[in-house]
């Protein structure tokens, strides 16, 4: 009997999943022995009765890593540990189901299980190898946060589409002579908004990791505008916050979701800049989900498709509770509490912020 | 009195020239005591008389770095210290007109030289630098074949640029059952075949470091067929690609046409059809990657000029920005190593390089 790895993606998709799976089943098919099958939505279709599994043949794969998002759907709520059970007064109560998965994915003859997903996942797979399930983990984030890896796949095309608004939105704030804000990704680390702003040439660049003085902001759109001629464009994280403010955050109110829903800083901005007295045209764009769908650019394919490969060699060698890592040029493996115990975010004395500064664009923050 | 700084791009433009020079003009303005200009076409605008140069103002480089190509204008001809003259008779003749360069440099009140190039002009920067010129070099290629730095510009536009080749061959490879050869630019270092065959998903890719046997690749296409004739596979192929069993010198630009034949000679069944990719890897709008990096290299060059750090060449090294001696650069090429990881993953996924 051929042994079976299973694949699952966990969080929010992004831009090289289905290359990282797409990689996985055509190294698993250059051998003997294996072969792959996906969970739906993540550890759900393990968890779910009946199971939601499917075969993932090479067949199945073909062509699939220029396409967005993950053919095995993904999910940011519940998991194995926190499993949201309704209660008979109709609230939800969250329960861990994580022993009887490991029993199920044994009695399903699973030899390895690999875990595409966030820090969330991460953290869920180093619980799960710590109570013995053979899994290994591929980093994946859009916000580029995470320490053990030059890069994540996702973000360059993140950054590439976030560039190209930027792009757009300077010839439309060149003709009107408007202020014009982008929102992008970035809850902890401003890399999206810092990169592309950099890229498509915006004057301000506003992220979590330096808080910002509307007065400042202010003050360079001021010698930007001479007798109301001129155009500023402002890129914006959605995690930015003022030096005596706080970020901007809704409550969630989907089940089982834990993260915070961000968002809203660019309308925020444009409030206060008005109060504070700008009186130029200014407009808003929140550029959300779009960061996240579509065709991978070939970086990301090709940074998903060596994660992808690597993966799958790691559970062939039998080398489990590491996370697959790019370390240029290399790709390594990182074991799990070393992954997941840095944040990836931007320092002051990095040289995209020398950079930026070199070109004269501003953070707010003198 | 202002301090000059003239800036040359020579060898085959890439897309990102435009962000450099916007970069090194911005960085610029935040002192108070510079000025940047221009020479056209290479070292031809200040050998030219009278001079051809470009002030380089902020409002002059607003935008370009959304452009491909280079606003200067780039020439891949010539070398000052092999330079052509036009003679008395009317003939040309090369000869070293550097002494003149280093003189218009002097009169014209040049303090420094950025060269923006490849592997033969940072050559050139080499040898002028000994000649006691002030000169910082800049990393220009699209090939990925300089081995001081990590990443150098342009170069992930054109795997970009392959990729979405390889994407529409497919479909139409798919459609007619057929075998389609892309044929992409690396002379000496198959990068961007590499690249685009693993991100497009091709099934051959034939690099210069890896000589390839015909009868493996035929191989590896004949699997890719049903007993029927349906199938189709795509072919990723580098212009300096040679076959194993060396049939004498293969002609630059060709690579994809002999393959095709030697597919006729054989009498495989399928249709094949190939395409040149050329120019347009070079061409049109660099991706946030290569702005990003050109941008940086600008800043670091300026400001290696500013700390009077000259020889030098700025590059992108461990995620950082710093510079190396010309002298440690000067033949140091970046080929596709074979136990690079990329050669790794394209093997793990099936990819046949034809050895």
């Amino acid at each position: 009997m051929k042994k079976k790895a299973l694949v699952l993606t966990g969080g929010g998709d992004c831009p090289g999943l289905n290359a990282v799976i797409r990689g996985i089943v055509k190294r698993a098919a250059q051998t003997e022995d294996w072969e792959v099958v996906g969970s739906i939505q993540s550890f759900d279709g393990v968890l779910r009765e009946p199971t939601e599994i499917i075969e993932l043949s090479e067949k199945r794969v073909s062509g699939i890593h220029y396409q967005g998002g993950t053919i095995l759907g993904t999910t940011n709520k519940g998991g194995p540990l926190a499993w949201p059970v309704k209660e008979n007064d109709g609230t939800w109560s969250y329960i861990d189901r994580s022993d009887e998965m490991i029993r199920k994915l044994k009695h399903l003859g699973i030899d390895a299980v690999i875990s595409i997903g966030g820090d969330g996942s991460q953290r869920i797979s180093q619980i799960l190898f710590e109570k013995g399930l053979n899994v290994i983990g591929v980093p994946k984030t859009i916000d580029n946060d995470l320490s053990a890896t030059d890069y994540t796949f996702g973000y360059q095309t993140a950054v590439q589409i976030a560039t190209e608004a930027v792009d757009r939105l300077v010839t439309t704030a060149a003709s009107h002579n408007r202020v014009i804000i982008l929102e992008v990704m970035g809850r902890d680390a401003g890399w999206i908004a810092l990169s592309s702003a950099i890229a498509g040439g915006a004057e301000i660049c506003l992220i979590p990791e330096i808080p910002y003085d509307i007065n400042n902001v202010l003050k360079v759109i001021n010698k930007r505008f001479k007798n109301g001629k001129g155009h500023v464009i402002i890129v914006i994280a959605e995690g930015a916050k003022p030096i005596d403010g706080d970020i901007l955050s809704k409550q969630n109110d989907e089940v089982g979701n834990a993260n915070i829903r961000l968002g809203g800083v660019a309308h925020k901005l444009l409030e206060d800049l008005k109060a504070a007295g700008c009186d130029a045209d200014m407009r808003e764009t929140v550029l959300g989900h779009l960061q996240r769908g579509g065709v991978p650019i070939a970086f990301d394919r090709i940074l998903a498709t060596q994660f992808g490969v690597k993966a799958m060699e790691l559970a062939l060698e039998g080398d489990f509770g590491k996370m697959v890592a790019y370390q240029h040029p290399s790709i390594v493996s990182v074991p799990f509490i070393e992954a997941i115990s840095k944040y990836n975010i931007i320092k002051q004395d990095s040289s995209l912020v020398h950079t930026a500064r070199g070109i004269g664009m501003s953070f707010g923050d003198k | 009195m202002k301090q000059r700084i003239l800036i040359v791009n020579s060898g085959g433009d890439c897309p990102g020239m435009n962000a450099v020079i916007r970069a090194i003009v911005k960085r610029s303005y935040q002192e108070s005591n510079w000025e940047i200009i221009g020479s056209i076409n290479g070292f031809d605008g200040i050998l030219s008389e009278p001079l051809e140069i470009l002030p380089l103002t902020k409002k002059q480089v607003e935008g370009i770095h959304i452009q491909g190509g280079t606003i200067l204008t780039t020439n891949n001809k010539r070398n000052p210290f092999n330079y052509p003259v036009k003679q008395a008779d009317g003939t040309t003749k090369n000869e070293d007109v550097t002494d003149k360069l280093i003189y218009n440099l002097k009169v014209f009140g040049f303090d420094a030289v950025i060269h923006i190039g490849g592997n033969e002009s940072h050559k050139i920067s080499l040898k002028l630098s000994q000649k006691g010129v002030n000169i910082v070099g800049i990393p220009k290629t699209i090939n990925n074949d300089l081995a001081i730095t990590d990443y150098s510009f342009g170069f992930q536009t054109a795997a970009q640029v392959a990729t979405e080749a390889v994407d529409k061959l497919i479909t139409t490879a798919r459609s007619h059952n057929r075998v389609l050869i892309l044929e992409v630019m690396g002379r000496d270092a198959g990068w961007i075949a590499l690249h685009a065959a693993i991100a497009g998903g091709a099934n051959v890719c034939l690099i210069p470091e890896i000589p390839f046997n015909m009868d493996k690749v035929v191989k590896k296409l004949t699997s890719k067929y049903s007993n029927y004739g349906r199938g189709y596979a795509n072919i990723v192929v580098a212009e300096g690609a040679h076959f194993k069993n060396k049939e004498g010198k293969i002609m630059q630009g060709s690579i994809a046409r002999k393959i095709a034949s030697k597919l006729k000679e054989i009498n495989f069944e399928a249709d094949v059809r190939e395409t040149i990719l050329g120019h347009l890897q070079r061409g049109g709008t660099p991706i946030a990657f290569d702005r990003i990096l050109a941008t940086e290299l600008g800043v670091k060059a300026f400001e290696l000029v500013k700390e009077k750090k000259f020889g030098t060449m700025a590059i992108h090294k461990n995620s950082e920005l710093s510079h190396i001696s010309l002298e440690k650069v000067i033949n140091q090429y970046n080929k596709v190593n074979l136990s690079h990881n990329l050669i790794h993953t394209a093997k793990g996924i099936g990819i046949s390089f034809g050895d």
